[in-house]
């Protein structure tokens, strides 16, 4: 079945992620490194606790300081875990002996902050500047709760706007691969986006982009709608496309949107994206990500009886992903691609392909506190990584600390494998090949 | 035979809005409806119409309903009891089946149905689709749960033999509500249909013409006409007339408290004539509270207060009405639901952008005004922009006095009060301090305090950290008790047993000490 063409490549792919995981990045790298993989062993080891830790982190931000320690025992000691009950309850019995549980619950707060931490960029706009001093690119994202009212999406779309004047302009000629860019969560700055009424939702939307692009693009920002649940996707994607197109923007070439490859329809998105790119006579950036709502779809739309929008494997969706770059990389220059993912075998198979069409104009997205050791080798070699880096108050910004958890202990993550000792070659074969196997 | 449930649209495609957009919007032209009597294979029309009006544009009537009498009645009685043996003899096979074409039939008609429904009611479109998925549930739920659970029983020993089987109780008189005229109306008919019953059903007045949309399509598959009589008219009418019937043996009500209760009543005089014992089933209302704890996420605490408090208005009998809020998120929680409900778009269902429609007629519109200004004083907030035509109620919070009968009576509108509570205990306290049970809401992150709800609090359906509206067939049968309700849970395992007797033969097998088993 496999040509040797195709044997060659991917042996070229596995050299490039050898050479890229080779690379040992600094001290603090490592050490980010080790700890992400030891919470990774931990985590998958025992998966009861997993469970009643994450439900923990997620009931944290309603909490008072004073009751986290009553939640911890409730979550972590009352349930059924992997942990031996004489070993729960005799260190309940120091802690209430003792009268630890301010303390502990002190400790416990500090912890998850930590934690939450190496996955925030800052907590605010204000503490950003010494930060976007470093080199890396990056994309802002502003963190939160769901906005639930017209007012609070006016909020949001003032904290995207505020941040933007923050931000300094960006000069003109500058390549598109350093240039600052914003990443958009589109219910959050407009709560009037109804499925079934899907053209005044656009409306809606579009008036609530409107003032954010007119002032990014005098600035000189790039911007991105990020990508939410499918319900929302025709709805964000029309908006784009129509936005994009009137008087005012249809010149600007720094804007961008996600498609993401777990979804079965993303190579006829790329498709309708290509054709939309051509027509506009402006590129397009098109961020290629495997997707974040895995779960929810799934709950989604079995609760509905649905037939499900996303690959049930992890498997089909990593092929589909790199049919997706090599269609990207085909339509450039319409379409602009920004890789992002941090597994390496996709990020190889994206360099490998971007090395033999000559394609330069690209970029690798990865989230701010993810894969550092990564980052850092891919820079060294010389390539362009741009971070997607979430402002916010580290407690309501918590769902986030969770959906990266979650990503960094998932038994089918990179990381996790690689933590278990499992052998690079091996981690880096090819999606395909796997099924012709069976492995 | 395996129970599905229906699938609901997905209406974020373009292609499915624009199906349903069609009819919708094209269906006016047929206006008014004229809205018969059905008597066996009869139909006609009564001399004075009752009008039913637009909810939004009150000036354009959608239906004329006719009006049946007792003479209307008594004759279908007489037409039953003719036909009915023949009925209740089919096989449960055949009935089940052809409980299934319903289904299917209900299905070809969707877009029609729905587009009646909403212009009768006012409601969302995406509730009338829910509703609609139920209604077809409600078929194909009791013709699997007829064939799989009313089978005969046999218990045969060498020299008895022993069937316990059961039998259809004869006449049921099915008194529908106009909130969910296609989903409660199909399965309060469907259920007592398929076990061999003869069914006559008043429909709401509201809502005759989707009833009468329905009830074709139990009569085009082949359920007789005979068996399944159509008596639109007016409650204290042929409502009455139907309770009161000496040969009508159950009767199966959804409405309301008042309503319910003096059904009860009159159901238990033994008429002279009467030689059966009437059973009354009632679906009643509901007053339903929903506790917020200390660590709720409020996200998701908004998130299912608005469409359970204001969905279809608050015209639902699981509609939330009574909000007790833990003091530590109280502040917080009423800042962001004032301000979400007022970014509620409020107006025509036609506008599929719109969460709140009108409510159902001017009746009930003046009621709600009146209540709305007699406790002008107590609100905290509502939606500001509304429509001026139109029977349009704008959803508002109130934060009422203990005393106030706001917290007791049944509102059926979009009024929600809220209340602090120090404790989730508290909480508990007064949710179950009400004269009805049917569903409750805790949004809680506290595992002792859910365990705590879910033992103690006094209701039909409880939900935790989701809304309370919006309960699926065989996923959460639903009904309530206290004065909700006698209990029937519509949509479960139970329901059918409602309307049939359990018999049983016993037969001797012995002839002079051998028999059928013994001489093998």
């Amino acid at each position: 079945m496999f040509t040797k063409q195709l044997q060659d490549e991917d042996e070229e792919i596995l050299k490039i992620a050898k050479k890229i995981n080779s690379t040992s990045g600094s001290l603090s790298q490592r050490f980010l490194f080790f700890i992400t993989s030891l919470l990774i062993r931990f985590g998958f080891r025992y998966p009861k606790l997993k469970l009643q830790t994450f439900k923990f982190i997620d009931v944290l931000p309603s909490l008072e300081t004073k009751n986290i320690y009553s939640y911890f025992k409730i979550y972590i000691f009352d349930e059924d875990t992997e942990i031996p009950s004489f070993l729960k309850s005799s260190i309940h019995f120091l802690i209430h002996h003792f009268y630890l549980s301010s303390l502990v619950s002190y400790v416990l707060l500090r912890v998850i902050q930590f934690f939450a931490k190496l996955f925030i960029l800052c907590e605010s706009k204000e503490t950003l500047n010494r930060k976007t001093n470093q080199t890396r690119p990056r994309t802002y994202d502003i963190l939160g709760e769901i906005a639930l009212s017209p007012q609070e999406a006016k909020e949001y779309q003032k904290q995207y706007i505020d941040l933007i004047e923050e931000l300094p302009v960006v000069i003109h000629n500058i390549d598109p691969i350093k240039r600052t860019n914003i990443s958009i969560k589109c219910s959050g700055i407009e709560t009037r986006l109804f499925p079934e009424a899907e053209e005044v939702s656009i409306q809606f939307l579009k008036e609530a982009l409107r003032p954010i692009l007119r002032l990014a693009m005098t600035k000189g920002i790039g911007i991105n709608l990020d990508m939410e649940q499918y319900d929302l996707k025709s709805i964000i994607t029309r908006t784009a496309k129509e936005l994009f197109l009137e008087e005012e923007f249809k010149l600007y070439p720094h804007f961008g949107i996600v498609v993401q490859s777990y979804l079965k329809s993303s190579n006829e998105e790329l498709v309708l994206w290509r054709k939309y790119a051509k027509l506009r006579g402006v590129p397009i950036t098109i961020r290629l990500v495997k997707g974040a709502y895995l779960e929810y779809e799934r709950i989604k739309s079995e609760e509905r009886g649905w037939q499900s929008p996303v690959f049930d494997s992890k498997k089909e969706t990593d092929i589909q992903f790199e049919k997706n770059v090599l269609y990207l990389l085909e339509s450039f220059p319409y379409l602009r691609s920004a890789f992002g993912t941090h597994n390496l075998r996709s990020i190889s198979f994206a360099l490998y392909h971007t090395n033999q069409k000559s394609i330069t104009d690209f970029e690798i997205q990865m989230l701010f506190g993810m894969a550092g050791k990564y980052k850092f080798s891919l820079e060294s070699l010389g390539y362009p990584i741009r971070e997607y880096s979430p402002i916010g108050s580290l407690l309501p910004g918590m769902a986030y600390l969770i959906r990266r958890l979650l990503e960094n202990t998932s038994n089918q993550g990179f990381l996790y494998q690689l933590s278990q000792g499992k052998k690079l070659d091996s981690l880096v074969k090819n999606p395909n090949k796997e099924t012709q196997y069976g492995i | 035979m395996e129970f599905k449930n229906e699938l609901i649209r997905d209406f974020s495609l373009e292609k499915e809005r624009s199906s349903i957009r069609k009819t919708l919007d094209s269906i006016h032209r047929l206006f008014p409806f004229q809205i018969p009597i059905s008597i066996g294979t009869k139909e006609k029309f009564s001399e004075k119409m009752l009008a039913h009006k637009n909810p939004w544009s009150p000036e354009l009537v959608v239906t004329n309903v006719s009006l049946s009498k007792a003479n209307d009645l008594e004759e279908t009685i007489q037409i039953s009891k003719k036909h009915w043996h023949s009925w209740k003899e089919h096989p449960q096979e055949e009935r089940s089946r052809l409980l299934l074409k319903v289904a299917e039939k209900l299905i070809s008609n969707k877009d029609l149905i729905l587009s009646v429904c909403i212009w009768e009611t006012g409601k969302h479109i995406t509730e009338a689709e829910i509703e609609f998925a139920e209604a077809i549930d409600f078929c194909r739920y009791y013709a699997m749960l007829a064939l799989n659970k009313l089978s005969p029983q046999k218990t045969i020993l060498l020299g008895e033999d022993n069937i316990y089987y059961y039998q259809p109780k004869g006449i049921v008189g099915c008194i529908t509500p106009w909130n969910f005229p296609m989903a409660i109306f199909t399965g309060m008919c469907a259920g007592p249909l398929v076990v061999g019953n003869i069914v006559i059903t008043k429909p709401a007045e509201e809502t005759s013409a989707t009833a009468y949309e329905i009830a074709k399509c139990f009569w085009e598959v082949g359920i007789p006409k005979e068996v399944f009589h159509f008596l639109p008219g007016i409650g204290s009418e042929i409502g009455d007339a139907i309770v009161n019937h000496p040969e009508v043996s159950v009767i199966n009500f959804t409405g309301s408290r008042d309503v319910g209760l003096s059904i009860l009543r009159s159901a238990s005089i033994v008429s002279p004539k009467q030689t059966i014992i009437k059973k009354v089933i009632c679906e009643l209302g509901g007053k339903n509270a929903m506790i917020v704890d200390a660590d709720a996420d409020l996200d998701v605490a908004i998130q299912s207060i608005l469409p359970s408090a204001f969905g279809f208005q608050g015209q639902k009998c699981s509609a939330l009405s009574r909000l007790y809020v833990h003091q530590n998120c109280y502040q917080r929680l009423k800042e962001r639901l004032i301000e979400a409900m007022d970014g509620l778009l409020v107006g025509s269902p036609l506008d599929f952008g719109n969460r709140v429609g009108p409510v159902i007629h001017e009746e009930s519109f003046l009621r709600l005004t009146r209540i709305q200004k007699e406790n002008e004083s107590f609100i905290v907030g509502k939606t500001r922009s509304i429509p001026t035509e139109g029977f349009y109620i704008s959803p508002s919070l109130y934060e009422l006095p203990k005393d106030s009968s706001m917290w007791r009576t049944e509102i059926f509108g979009p009024l929600l009060s809220m209340q602090k509570i120090s404790s989730f205990s508290e909480g508990i306290h007064l949710v179950n301090d009400s004269d009805y049970a049917l569903t409750c809401g805790v949004i809680s992150r506290n595992p002792k305090n859910v365990m705590e709800a879910k033992l103690k609090i006094d209701v039909g359906n409880l939900y935790i950290n989701r809304g309370i509206t919006g309960a699926i067939v065989n996923r959460q049968p639903f009904g309530g008790g206290k004065l909700s309700g006698t209990g029937a849970k519509a949509g479960g395992p139970d329901y059918l047993s409602l309307f049939v007797e359990g018999r049983t033969f016993t037969e001797n097998t012995m002839r002079h000490g051998f028999s059928r088993d013994t001489i093998q």
